[in-house]
Parts: structure tokens; C-alpha cells; sequence
């Protein structure tokens, strides 16, 4: 099951992505919204995990461009920006779960277990 | 010009602590250690009265670690986390559970691990203000830089003038028996000046300079 891990600090995808592969899933990354929408199209994630503040394009409008362009696309927000209004704009956009940094790693298994267990249902 | 009126410097003080709370919750999720933030004080002071500060606890031959986010919506500002090397290192070890290394080395995941420690706090403070005003304040991706402080203020506020008041929050690092000491500074930007173009600027780490 691939996973789309969406961060500008290079830091913060080394960290989802060894929780991750420990857990067998194969990891994709980009460093911001742009980079995300060519990685999406080209790995067809099962999910992605989109954080908002970055630099190009932000998680947010990156969103919203994904969920145009594929409305079953699944992702889950990973984002420091915990304030009320950014939650909503990003459930708006069309994510399906938003998730504070920094984040528990339970927390983040949890979601991306039950998004990839939709996205198997799905295909 | 003193933009920090006696209310909104009462307000900053009341929620300056319960900010540095969230941040130490942040860290503490972060690190998987026990982190808190204590906050010694907030006050305006004047750019050289900072300088000076500054200069005392960390002369030029003491670089300083500092991690710059714009900050829009509520108000445009500048948020400035700086740190001593020490604490810097400190704070990576914690970070990365690898004992510092000597001499100190700052590499691309070093930086990196640096900004988001800046994210973090500047977020978190971001966070509990927005909530509070219930209006969005939202941050730019961090920047992190090196150097002595003279020069950190000239390459991140090119157009300071001497008489513009900063607000300065101190805070100590408690991160399990270690302690730690940051300065947070937050620049309030005019009003002028556009939030789209504070969001598009800069990018996390490509600051970074010796």
C-alpha cells in the first residue's frame, strides 16, 4: 500500500516515513503542494498525508487541486496549523482527517490503517 | 513607532504563558521527553536595546541559531526563535535521541530538524492567539540562519529603524534535566504590506548561512 507523504521539512517525511516502512507500507514523498500533485498522478497513492505551510503551493490548495482533479482522492492533513478555521478550510478542500503536529505516532497508524483498509475496499 | 499598545501588551502577556505551554506540549510529542517552556517576561524594547541584550549573552564569536517565520491574518508579523549553540545542539540531540556532536555541525537535517523546531513553537503561539480572536494567523515556512545577531537582523529585517519597538518574550527550555534559553521576538509588519506576498516568502532551511 502506497502512501504520499506531502512535507517541506525534510526532517518531519524522514520521521513519517520510518513509521511507516516499519509498518510495510511503501512510502512516496514531495516538498510541497505542486510537487505533490505530479507525485499523485504518477504513484497513485492509496493515501496521501498533506501538511499545510509550504513553500510553492500549500496543503490546502493542494487539496483542493487534488480532490478536483480525483474526488476519491483520500488525504489526511498533517499540519502544526491546529487552529479552528485551518481544520475547517481543510475538511472544505476535501481532506478527510487533520491530524496535529507534532503528531502521536498511534495517531497517525490509525488513520492511514483505516483509509488504506477504504482504499482496498475501493479497488 | 510603538505599534504595542498597554492592551494588546496586557493581552500578550495574559496569553504569552498558556502559548508556551502548547508549545511544550508540541515538544514534548516531538522529543517523546518531558518538555516545558517558562516564560520570563515580556517586554518592548527598542532594536539596538535588543542588539545589546543579545550581544551580552552571546558576543560575535558566540554565533546565534535563530528560525524566522512570517506570520499573517490576525496581524502580519515576524516571529524570530533564537538560540545559543548550546541549546541548538541541545536541542537537535533531544531531537534526533543522538548525543551532540563536537564540534557542532549544523547538516541539511540538522537545519531542517532546527525549523521545525521553530514551526512548532511559532505555531503553537500562533494557535492559541487565532483561537482566542477566533480569526486565522497562519505562518510562513521557517528560515533558519546562522550568525552573529547584528547580522541575523539586517538579512531578516532589511528596513529596521532604531526607534521600532520589538516585543520580546524570554523563555527557558526545560527539557528533562536540561535547561535551555531562547528568545522569542515577534515584529509587528505594517498593515500596508500584503498578506500574500508574507506567505510566498522564503522557503524552510535556504536562509541558512555561516
Amino acid at each position: 500500500m502506497k502512501v504520499l507523504v506531502v512535507d517541506d521539512a525534510a526532517f518531519m517525511r524522514m520521521r513519517l516515513k520510518k513509521l511507516l516502512e516499519d509498518q510495510g507500507y511503501e512510502v512516496v514523498e514531495a516538498q510541497n503542494g505542486r510537487e505533490a500533485l505530479e507525485r499523485y498522478q504518477d504513484a497513485q497513492p492509496a493515501l496521501v498525508l498533506m501538511d499545510i505551510t509550504m513553500p510553492e503551493m500549500d496543503g490546502i490548495e493542494a487539496v483542493r487541486t487534488l480532490i478536483e482533479r480525483d474526488p476519491d482522492a483520500r488525504v489526511v492533513m498533517v499540519s502544526a496549523l491546529g487552529q479552528q478555521a485551518m481544520v475547517l478550510a481543510a475538511i472544505q478542500a476535501g481532506a478527510k482527517d487533520f491530524i496535529v503536529k507534532p503528531f502521536q505516532p498511534d495517531r497517525v497508524l490509525t488513520a492511514v490503517a483505516k483509509w488504506a483498509a477504504v482504499a482496498e475496499r475501493s479497488s | 513607532m510603538n505599534p504595542w499598545t498597554p492592551d494588546t501588551l496586557r493581552i500578550w502577556n495574559k496569553l504569552t504563558q498558556p502559548a508556551l505551554n502548547r508549545a511544550g506540549e508540541a515538544l514534548s510529542n516531538l522529543t517523546a521527553q518531558p518538555v516545558r517552556l517558562e516564560g520570563i517576561g515580556t517586554r518592548t524594547v527598542a532594536w539596538p536595546e535588543l542588539e545589546n541584550k543579545i550581544h551580552l549573552d552571546h558576543p560575535d564569536r558566540d554565533p546565534v541559531y535563530a528560525t524566522h517565520l512570517g506570520a499573517f491574518g490576525l496581524f502580519p508579523a515576524d516571529i524570530l526563535l533564537v538560540f545559543s549553540e548550546a541549546a541548538a545542539a541541545g536541542l537537535l540531540a533531544v531531537l534526533t535521541g543522538e548525543p551532540e556532536k563536537q564540534p557542532f555541525e549544523l547538516d541539511e537535517m540538522a537545519v531542517s530538524a532546527l525549523a521545525e523546531v521553530g514551526n512548532i513553537i511559532g505555531t503553537a503561539f500562533l494557535n492559541v492567539f487565532a483561537d482566542t480572536f477566533q480569526q486565522p494567523w497562519e505562518p510562513t515556512p521557517p528560515r533558519v540562519t546562522v550568525g552573529p545577531f547584528a547580522r541575523l537582523v539586517a538579512e531578516v529585517f532589511p528596513h529596521w529603524k532604531p526607534q521600532d519597538q520589538v516585543l520580546l518574550s524570554e523563555a527557558v527550555f526545560r527539557v528533562g534535566d536540561s535547561v535551555m534559553e531562547g528568545y522569542l521576538v515577534v515584529v509587528p509588519r505594517p498593515w500596508s504590506e500584503a498578506p500574500q506576498a508574507v506567505a510566498k516568502e522564503g522557503s524552510r532551511g535556504e536562509g541558512i548561512g555561516g
